[in-house]
């Protein structure tokens, strides 16, 4: 313990007073092993080595995944950050009262929370914030590009800070996460994602995120912090959740884990970033699997459109033709590419009176535009005639 | 080809004249050469760019503006319509930025259509001054991709007080660069911020200022106002500052005549008059015919298409082009507004017809004669829209054409009341505690109160205590911090309406639903309820369907004869007494009001061909009333219904002109309905009711004040010279039936009674 606190000296620099500092008046039951670091700032470290079980998917491979993540804004050192405050709303009202920071420190994941015990200690707080946070690190949260770290900015201008590490790297989980299970999961919300994903069960003590900002406006009038217990398990939960995610994501993007949706996914993700050959890749894993195959072959195909690689292009057409529901778009793609790119005609024609008798069995679906369409497929199929007896003639 | 060679706006007059009916005044104001001053040193990009517009030199009061506004020095410019006063702006603020590219200035305009009209005519001239200098719009149509380089990089940021209130105040941190160099708040049409909104845009300014003081700006406010009879007051009011006031307008103006015209009598004993609509078209449609630029003002939407249709259907009837007149109003498509606005400045449309949505500083180019259907309720108003004709060089004319209503009649028949009345004054109230309260969370939410702080002049430390009391606020070593977890300027609104629109919808073509207008909510059950004929640019459409879920009228056009007019029932209700002190009392009501009934009424010749009935739901206000209900012990136990009846009219009267002065309000801030059989009370009542959802405490301070009420109706009744009554005391109709009398023996009474 002696240990820990005079590591979290060192860390809070010379400024950090020696000796013990004196907690608010009245202020009663905040976690043990916390320490007052300034004024009204109180300071939790807890360590969580990397190799404990955490959900179904555990902490390992953390190490390896900013490099991994790093088109999405990865790096090393990585700073898990998660900020609890006083609401949601945003603007200048809100604030934060308790920064979870989380850091690799040897084989652990060290988890250091910054209370925040009355709002006109504010500047202190933000202080501990910025010396905690490692320099150069990379921010890993959720939701943070649009909710924590702007939040931070409001607070360092009203209390007339320079900006808080501006132009840092910053690896937003969130958006990744909605990329990836968008479709799949009721939200995107981190508690759903823990739980679906991860397999996280939470204990009982912790609080639903709605409660908080009332846990600690009632802990401002009453200054008993036995209630916040559940928040501080709360956040530090959210930053094993964020590290567990981390390594999780990364090991999906890495091609470790192959589960069909998320596959198709991840390689959409590579496609994002340009990075072809390694979408592609992820698309051919994906076609093993039932439910992303359909998704899987359209991609491939028209990835090979794009190259102008039209037989393979029309024999995955061709295949999700067969295997999957028949669809306009994958007739309408064949009939143009046989007539167009291979001239073969017949099978032009074929997939065209196809595509019509799949419109005509659909009109309902369809509403105003159906006759427009319709007219498209006639005409198509009427050229594609002309063109055939011509060519017959020709052959004559 | 020989041209019939046309009328002289003297001569179209004379040919007024010569109607039947009588013009019962004909003033002529004499021309006005222009009076010009010179500039302050002006950096020469600017003094070129205004010469390339064709300004060499400024008017006296642009002059005396500019001069102030580089002095640093706050300034309110109250001069007519067309008298160049966007310049008293724009030359101080692209100086400043000129002088330090990193000036900002903040406009205000009451509307996004004026913000609009502001952004191209500063674009207009930023286009002649060799530098970089960025204006954006900002309110609820800028794109959220844009919104980020509007906060950063405008120099120039046109905004409404509503965007102000609820986007950018509470957000200040991300519009730092705006409010470290905020040099210019520009406010437009200052003399709309009365009342009620006046006192929310007073708070407005006072956050404004706390959040200008925290970042180490102090802007000088450049206030324009239409004449009322006490801008500076006003504009010290809203500013907690002292202004320079300028209103020696140095513009030039040409003879100008003002006409009163009355429709002829069409049958004497009943004291019927011709149709003052059908004049109101002849005039126009003579004007037009002989090519004079005009502009017709009425009183509703309806009107409007109305005046439209008859007199498209004049010049037809005389084979002139009908598309050289559009009609103008709110509820018409931003586009099509823009389209009519280009028309008649460049000269492709000749005359308009308006409801007092122009009245505002759109920029239409100046006018020849201006027509008022009706008087449009206050002397600003209608010295205003008057105003919109008036040109440098060549005569210019305003025409009021008297309607039947009472008060038309009375200013017809006594005219010097209109020319000797001096305009309205404008109330604020910023210290009202409702609004004050409000203001003061969003002021706490934007930044810390200190201990001991004010709230520009207000002292707010009871609100503060309260507020901590409450929760709200957490106070911590002498700062009270925002702890409530919500977002207080999304709480209430700066104006009574919501500013949600119902939009019009051509549905006749399945594949293809076009939008054709948009009605606000609260106007839309009188004007889009089902089977209504809606007007849009004198075209016919019939609701089909009302749908207040998707804020959508779905109609299909058709070729209507008549034109549909629903009738409105009213209806106030005591839901909860809070206090009372006979015959006094005052608590929360119930405003009711649904459409029953619709008219439909020929075009042609204004009868009524039929009716229908409307099924819709009855609008809802929960606010906050005052009331009064009459004993039976009073003397008048035994007097006939029309003596009572008219003595209770008389009584609101005078209280709906006398109570805004004591609750320091606007006339259209309170509701004042006088019930001869109240179902509650089952006695005649009389109702003040804030007229704004939850109300703001004017029921409750006109509780309070009751005894002043009645005092000051008194005294207005007993002061005023009329013999049998008149608009300034107990109404127009008051002359007709003699209700000066029955009022007065009422009010002696009740004066006993009030304690």
């Amino acid at each position: 313990m002696n240990d820990r606190m005079s590591r979290l000296r060192r860390m809070l620099g010379s400024n950090a007073p020696a000796g013990k500092i004196p907690g608010p008046e009245g202020v009663c039951n905040l976690p043990e092993g916390g320490a007052w670091t300034a004024p009204g700032v109180f300071v939790l470290e807890t360590s969580h080595p990397l190799e404990e079980p955490y959900g179904e998917v555990g902490l390992a491979g953390l190490s390896l995944a900013a490099e991994r993540l790093s088109p999405w804004g990865g790096t090393d050192p990585p700073c898990f950050l998660d900020l609890e405050t006083t609401g949601l709303a945003g603007g200048t009202g809100t604030y934060a009262f308790l920064a979870g920071i989380g850091t690799l420190e040897g084989q652990a994941l060290v988890v250091r929370q910054v209370f925040l015990a009355s709002p006109s200690r504010e500047a202190e707080w933000l202080e501990t914030v910025d010396r905690l946070v490692p320099r150069q690190a990379g921010f890993v949260t959720y939701n943070g590009r649009r909710f924590d770290l702007p939040l931070l900015q409001t607070r360092a201008i009203l209390a007339r800070r320079t900006p808080f590490r501006p132009g840092s790297a910053h690896l937003d989980l969130l958006w990744i996460a909605r990329s990836l299970w968008r479709c799949s999961l009721p939200s995107c919300r981190l508690g759903e994602v823990e739980r679906s994903v991860l397999g996280v069960l939470r204990e009982t003590e912790d609080v639903p995120g709605w409660q908080i900002p009332s846990l600690y406006a009632d802990f401002l009038h009453t200054k008993d912090a036995a209630p916040l217990t559940g928040v501080f398990l709360h956040n530090r939960l959210d930053i094993l959740s964020l590290a567990a995610l981390k390594a999780h994501v990364g090991r999906i993007v890495a091609g470790e884990i192959s589960r069909g949706q998320e596959t198709l996914l991840a390689g959409d993700l590579w496609a994002a970033r340009g990075e072809w050959e390694l979408a592609v890749t992820f698309w051919k894993n994906a076609l093993d699997a039932p439910e992303s195959r359909g998704e899987a072959l359209l991609r491939l195909a028209s990835r090979a459109k794009a190259e102008r690689r039209w037989e393979t292009a029309v024999e995955l057409w061709e295949q999700s033709r067969v295997t999957c529901r028949p669809s306009l778009t994958v007739l309408e793609e064949l009939a143009k590419a046989y007539e167009h790119r291979l001239n073969r005609l017949e099978e032009a024609l074929s997939r065209a009176e196809e595509g019509l008798r799949h419109l005509d069995s659909r009109r309902g679906l369809h509403g105003s535009s159906w006759l427009q369409e319709r007219q498209a497929w006639l005409h198509r199929i009427e050229r594609l005639k002309k063109k055939i007896d011509a060519r017959k003639v020709n052959f004559r | 080809m020989l041209r019939k060679p046309r009328k002289r706006i003297e001569e179209l007059l004379k040919w007024i004249e010569s109607r039947p009916g009588e013009v019962s005044v004909w003033r002529t104001f004499p021309s006005q050469a222009a009076a010009f001053g010179t500039w302050p040193a002006l950096d020469a990009r600017l003094t070129n760019a205004l010469a390339l517009r064709g300004i060499e030199r400024p008017y006296l009061h642009q002059a005396e503006a500019i001069d102030a506004a580089l002095r640093k020095k706050s300034v309110v410019v109250v001069t007519p319509t067309a008298s160049g006063k966007t310049l008293c702006y724009n030359v101080p603020v692209v100086q400043s930025i000129l002088e330090d590219p990193a000036s900002r200035a903040l406009y205000l305009f009451p509307t996004k259509a004026l913000s609009q009209d502001q952004l191209a005519e500063l674009t207009a001239l930023l286009e002649g001054v060799e530098a970089d200098i960025a204006c954006f719009t900002y309110d609820g149509d800028t794109a959220p991709s844009a919104r980020t380089k509007v906060r950063t990089a405008g120099h120039v940021v046109i905004t409404n007080p509503d965007m102000l209130h609820t986007g950018i105040l509470p957000h200040h941190t991300k519009w730092v660069k705006l409010f470290e160099n905020l040099r210019y708040v520009v406010l437009d049409e200052m003399h709309g911020y009365r009342g009620v909104f006046g006192s929310h845009l007073a708070n407005v300014i006072r956050r404004l200022k706390r959040i200008c003081a925290f970042y180490g700006s102090s802007p000088t406010f450049i206030c324009c106002s239409a004449t009322i009879s006490n801008p500076r007051e006003l504009a010290e009011a809203l500013l907690e500052e002292p202004v320079v006031l300028v209103t020696r307008n140095g513009a030039p103006r040409d003879e100008k005549h003002v006409l009163i015209q009355n429709p002829p009598l069409v049958n004497r004993s009943m004291g019927i008059r011709g149709s003052s609509l059908d004049e109101t078209a002849a005039i126009a449609t003579e004007a037009l015919a002989n090519e004079i630029s005009t502009i017709v003002f009425t009183r509703s939407r309806t009107n409007v298409e109305l005046l439209l249709h008859r007199i498209r259907t004049n010049l037809q009837a005389r084979a002139l082009p009908s598309n050289q007149v559009a009609g103008y109003r709110g509820g018409y498509l931003p586009n099509e507004r823009r389209a009519i606005e280009k028309g008649l400045r460049g000269g492709q449309i000749r005359g308009v017809v308006s409801t007092n949505a122009l009245e505002l500083g759109i920029d239409i180019g100046s006018l020849e004669l201006a027509v008022l259907h009706g008087y449009p309720g206050s002397i600003a108003s209608a010295w205003q829209q008057m105003g919109r004709a008036g040109r440098r060089q060549g005569a210019s004319a305003a025409v009021l054409v008297a309607s039947s209503f009472a008060l038309d009649q009375f200013l017809a028949s006594q005219p010097s009341y209109f020319f000797g009345a001096s305009p309205e004054r404008a109330r604020v109230n910023p210290d009202n505690l409702y609004i004050l309260v409000n203001h003061v969370k969003c002021a706490a939410f934007e930044l810390p109160f200190r201990t001991g702080d004010r709230f520009g002049k207000a002292d707010i430390s009871e609100i503060l205590e309260y507020l901590e009391e409450q929760r709200v606020l957490h106070r911590a070593e002498g700062r009270y911090h925002w702890q409530a977890d919500s977002f207080p300027a999304e709480g209430f609104s700066l104006r009574s309406a919501t500013s949600e629109n119902v939009v019009i919808i051509d549905i006749s073509d399945p594949a293809r639903h076009t939008v054709v207008g948009e009605v606000d909510r609260p106007s839309a059950p009188m004007l889009v309820h089902p089977e209504a004929i809606y007007f849009h640019g004198a075209k016919a459409y019939q609701v089909q369907e009302l749908d207040f879920k998707g804020m959508r009228a779905l109609v299909r056009p058709v070729e209507a004869e008549y034109y549909t007019d629903a009738d409105l029932a009213v209806r106030l209700e005591v839901l909860e007494e809070f206090d009372r002190s006979e015959p006094w009392g005052w608590g929360e009501v119930l405003f009711a009001s649904r459409p029953t009934v619709y008219k439909k009424i020929r075009l042609a010749t204004q009868e009524n061909v039929g009716y229908g009935h409307i099924h819709l739901d009855e609008e809802q206000m929960h606010t906050t009333g005052a009331w009064l209900t009459l004993p039976d012990s009073l003397p008048w136990g035994n007097w006939d219904p029309d003596r009572k009846s008219s003595a209770l009219a008389g009584l609101a009267h005078l209280l709906r002109a006398t109570a805004p002065l004591f609750l320091m309000c606007d006339r259209g801030d309170l509701q004042v309905h006088g019930m001869v059989r109240d179902p509650h009370f089952e006695r005649p009542t009389l109702y003040l009711a804030d007229n704004f959802p939850g109300g703001v405490g004017l029921a409750e301070a006109a509780f309070t004040l009751r005894k002043e009420l009645l005092d000051s109706a008194w005294e207005a009744l007993v002061s005023c010279p009329c013999e049998k009554g008149c608009p300034a005391c107990v109404g127009a109709l008051g002359s007709q039936i003699g209700s000066k009398e029955a009022t007065r023996a009422l009010l002696s009474s009740l004066r006993g009674m009030t304690a």
